[in-house]
């Protein structure tokens, strides 16, 4: 398979670019994990840089000279630090906060964690069979989103094949495309397969953090509730890239979750970097991903106020992806053509506003009916995570506002809240008729699932007088 | 969703009682209704279709090219038909009222593709589009190939209204996500009693609210001091427990394909699950042009899909969508430019006839055609 080709080559860059930027956790299977999230990130900001920026074809010797330079720096940078340090191997590049010894893989209770453990499991191996067995389906009349990767892989950008890269958005077109411009072949699979290497290393980073941190049950509620909705599940097996930036974001609240806590500057940097890289997928990449990287940096001004330097360097991580994507995106369709959703916004946002007196109010009514009622209680295609939300927010609404969950909590309000203005205000036609709402709302059904995970584990394991 | 359901109408029975000669065949315990086996030859002349039906020792045999519609002449809850094809079709099943259009390809659509060996396929009507207890099966047979029923079962309708109200809430209850191509947007709802409209999450929702009351009642009972959170994530656990047991077991495992396949060609070849002809007709495509070939992909004048999914399975070949009228052609997305002179090859599927110049050099029926430039 191919494919394992680019795995190892990402998973390598992203090491090294994990370990130049001192972002390592000290697990290794979390450090994998992140590794590939960051590879990958890598290689989608740099390749349109390169190819459009710089004019380099992409073919393998490109390919290779960008998958290979972090390695490089790494080497480089290793051999002086070895020379004056004496250092013989790599270390931790932040210490593991965790609350006490080693904790288990498989939490206790075993019979509440280990039925737990084995849905995880159960399903992960059930949507990466269904999933690698389903050939893409060309999905509506003008956009075969599996296509993105095919024009990578051909290299010739005429004006059509430049916008079709400007919707899907760096991450979606690159990754997959990688190991055919390496091998020189084309396997229509290797979208299939780069979705559910999101899905895997998304789980690995939820369950391996949780129990590097000294909560393996908060890493297995989060790949529990991950896999409770039903149609992030079903997309994962599909080659669309909505739950692709619902996972992106989703790692990015992960290490939101943990600097909330342990108030690590590392895991607000990793947040912020996951954040930067989620902005490569999709052509609403950027505006998602905005919102909660919005929230974190607004956390980390109002923690200055403590008299602690303001974290300029976690912005910058969060800022490196994005400008660079940006020049590619830029000198591939121009200014005006780089970010089409900003400009879609913009363009419905004013459609609402001409029409607030004439377009039929109705159709608001009706899609937030749809949006409140039926998307986020009552369908199943998010399954029962708001109910849980809700209830979770009512019942520990008093302990809210003093608790570490608060700042998270925010995070997921704003992608909520983006969602809801776009499905109800802005595009309430297109919600109504094509039901988008739906996987629209996986951007922050992910992120709620996980904020939920880590706001009942603690809440469980509270003793009353801590509440 | 709820399901007004039409007085029971005793010409239907009737119809039922006709159709169903019934040597043996019967099954299900003496609570449940059984199935019946419906004499194939006792339908002869009574199936409304365009289709050409043959009525064979072997059974109903029908050659499909294309869609084949059937509405059988009787009411029934569910169907078993013992069946085989021997090229790549599809078996949707629906029902309507007679003299009603009827939505086989709706958001509910049911499907299957037929076995190239002769097996057992269980159609449940009540969960399928259009049903009502006076409702006639329709089934639609889409694809290339012979296909022969050797035998059909079906399961009467009930004739007390509380027991028909049961029977289809439980098949609502337990019928299995169906792929469609609207899937991605949005999945079938999930209903405790579909005919009184009481959707699954809020029965659930109640129980996960019971358990946190429940369990915050049993630390008081215990003289302990009640702590939120816990009762809070017991609930939860009920809540996403529930739903995920009730997801994953009932909806999802049943529709999704886990046998391992490894080879890419038999993946696209088998398991375009709600196009097996497209898919199909793709394979076949790949394996008679050469890489070096400019291709040109024709489907119905008025679908999208198959086309696309054509020429994005011959990349890395270059494809265009062929529009009848135009000289010039483009691929998907509007990528890629060929004129009608510059095509090598073309894959036609339920296009019509092939222009000019082009013969058939491999096909899966009369419809679905690879051809050369002569």
């Amino acid at each position: 398979m191919t494919f394992l080709l680019a795995l190892v080559l990402l998973v390598a860059a992203g090491l090294a670019l994990v370990r130049t930027l001192r972002l390592g956790t000290g697990d290794r299977a979390t450090d994998a994990a992140l590794a590939w999230l960051v590879g990958s990130g890598w290689f989608a900001a740099a390749a349109p840089a390169v190819r459009f920026g710089a004019g380099i074809p992409l073919g393998r010797v490109t390919a290779a000279a960008i998958v290979l330079a972090p390695v490089v720096v790494w080497s480089v940078a290793w051999a002086r630090r070895g020379r004056l340090e004496s250092a013989p191997a790599a270390r931790p590049d932040a210490a593991p906060k965790s609350k006490g010894p080693v904790s288990r893989w498989i939490p206790r209770p075993l019979w509440l964690f280990a039925p737990i453990a084995l849905y995880v499991a159960l399903v992960t191996v059930v949507a990466l069979l269904h999933g690698i067995n389903t050939p893409t389906y060309t999905d509506d009349g003008v956009r075969v989103r599996a296509f993105a990767p095919m024009l990578a892989f051909d290299d010739t950008w005429s004006r059509e094949a430049r916008a079709v890269f400007s919707m899907a958005g760096p991450l979606p077109t690159f990754v997959p495309a990688l190991a055919w411009i390496a091998i020189g072949t084309l396997d229509h699979f290797h979208v299939n397969y780069a979705v559910l290497t999101e899905l895997v290393a998304l789980l690995v980073l939820a369950i391996g953090l949780g129990s590097a941190r000294g909560s393996p049950e908060r890493g297995w509620a989060s790949a529990f509730g991950l896999l409770s909705i039903p149609l992030f599940v079903y997309h994962c097996t599909s080659t669309y890239s909505d739950a692709v930036l619902a996972m992106r974001i989703g790692g990015g609240l992960l290490f939101a979750l943990e600097y909330a806590r342990t108030r690590d500057r590392g895991d607000a940097s990793r947040a912020l970097l996951l954040l930067g890289i989620a902005s490569l997928v999709k052509r609403e990449g950027d505006l998602v991903a905005a919102a909660p990287a919005a929230v974190l940096v607004a956390q980390l001004a109002w923690e200055r106020r403590g008299g602690s330097a303001f974290p300029w360097r976690a912005v910058g991580l969060l800022a490196a992806p994005v400008l660079l994507a940006a020049v590619g995106k830029i000198a591939a369709v121009g200014v005006a053509s780089a970010f089409p959703m900003l400009g879609f916004v913009v363009q419905q946002a004013a459609v609402a506003a001409r029409e607030t007196g004439g377009r039929d109010p109705g159709v608001s009514a009706r899609a937030a009916t749809l949006f409140f009622d039926r998307a986020l209680f009552r369908s199943g295609n998010q399954g029962m995570i708001y109910w849980v939300l809700v209830g979770a927010i009512v019942v520990r609404a008093r302990a809210l506002p003093r608790s570490t969950h608060l700042w998270p909590l925010l995070a997921v309000g704003a992608l909520f809240t983006e969602v809801a203005i776009s499905s109800i205000v802005l595009i309430p036609e297109f919600t109504l008729d094509q039901s988008t709402v739906h996987r629209a709302l996986l951007v922050a059904s992910v992120p709620a699932a996980l904020w939920l995970a880590a706001a009942l584990t603690d809440a469980a394991a509270a003793r009353p007088a801590q509440r | 969703m709820s399901l007004r359901f039409a007085p029971f109408s005793w010409s239907a029975a009737a119809a039922v009682a006709l159709a169903m000669a019934a040597p043996g065949g019967a099954r299900g315990t003496a609570a449940e209704p059984a199935f019946r086996s419906v004499s194939l030859q006792a339908l002869r002349g009574r199936i409304e279709s365009p289709g050409t039906l043959s009525f064979t020792p072997r059974g109903l045999e029908i050659q499909v090219d294309g869609n084949t519609p059937l509405a059988l002449p009787f009411a029934a809850q569910a169907l078993e038909a013992d069946v085989e094809a021997d090229g790549p079709v599809m078996l949707t099943w629906a029902a309507r009222v007679k003299g009603e259009q009827s939505h086989p390809f709706g958001t509910s659509w049911r499907h299957v593709t037929l076995p190239r060996k002769v097996r057992r396929v269980a159609l449940d009507l009540r969960i399928a589009d259009g049903w009502t207890p006076i409702a006639q099966p329709v089934l639609v047979l889409t694809g290339s190939g012979r296909v022969v029923f050797h035998a059909l079962r079906a399961l009467p309708v009930p004739s007390d209204p509380a027991e028909l109200r049961a029977a289809f809430d439980r098949a609502m209850l337990w019928a299995p996500e169906s792929f469609g191509q609207t899937t991605i947007n949005l999945l079938n709802p999930s209903f405790w009693s579909a005919s009184r409209g009481i959707w699954l999450s809020d029965v659930v929702a109640g129980a996960a609210g019971l358990a946190l009351v429940g369990a915050l009642a049993a630390m008081r009972l215990r003289g302990r001091r009640p702590r939120p959170g816990l009762a809070l994530a017991a609930g939860a656990l009920v809540a996403l427990g529930a739903w995920n047991i009730h997801f994953f077991l009932v909806r999802f495992l049943p529709m999704l394909n886990l046998h391992p396949t490894f080879d890419a060609e038999e993946r696209i070849r088998n398991n375009y699950y709600v196009s097996p002809d497209v898919g199909a007709l793709a394979a076949l495509a790949r394996s008679a042009l050469r890489s070096d070939e400019r291709v040109g992909a024709i489907g119905p004048s008025n679908g999208w899909f198959a086309a696309q999914t054509i020429c994005f399975n011959l990349a890395p070949r270059r494809c265009v969508i062929l529009k009848p009228g135009e000289r010039e052609h483009v691929g998907i997305s509007g990528v890629g430019r060929l004129r009608d002179d510059e095509i090598d090859a073309i894959v036609a599927y339920r296009a019509g006839p092939l222009p000019d110049g082009f013969v058939p050099v491999a096909a899966l029926g009369p419809s679905a055609v690879v051809a050369r430039r002569r």
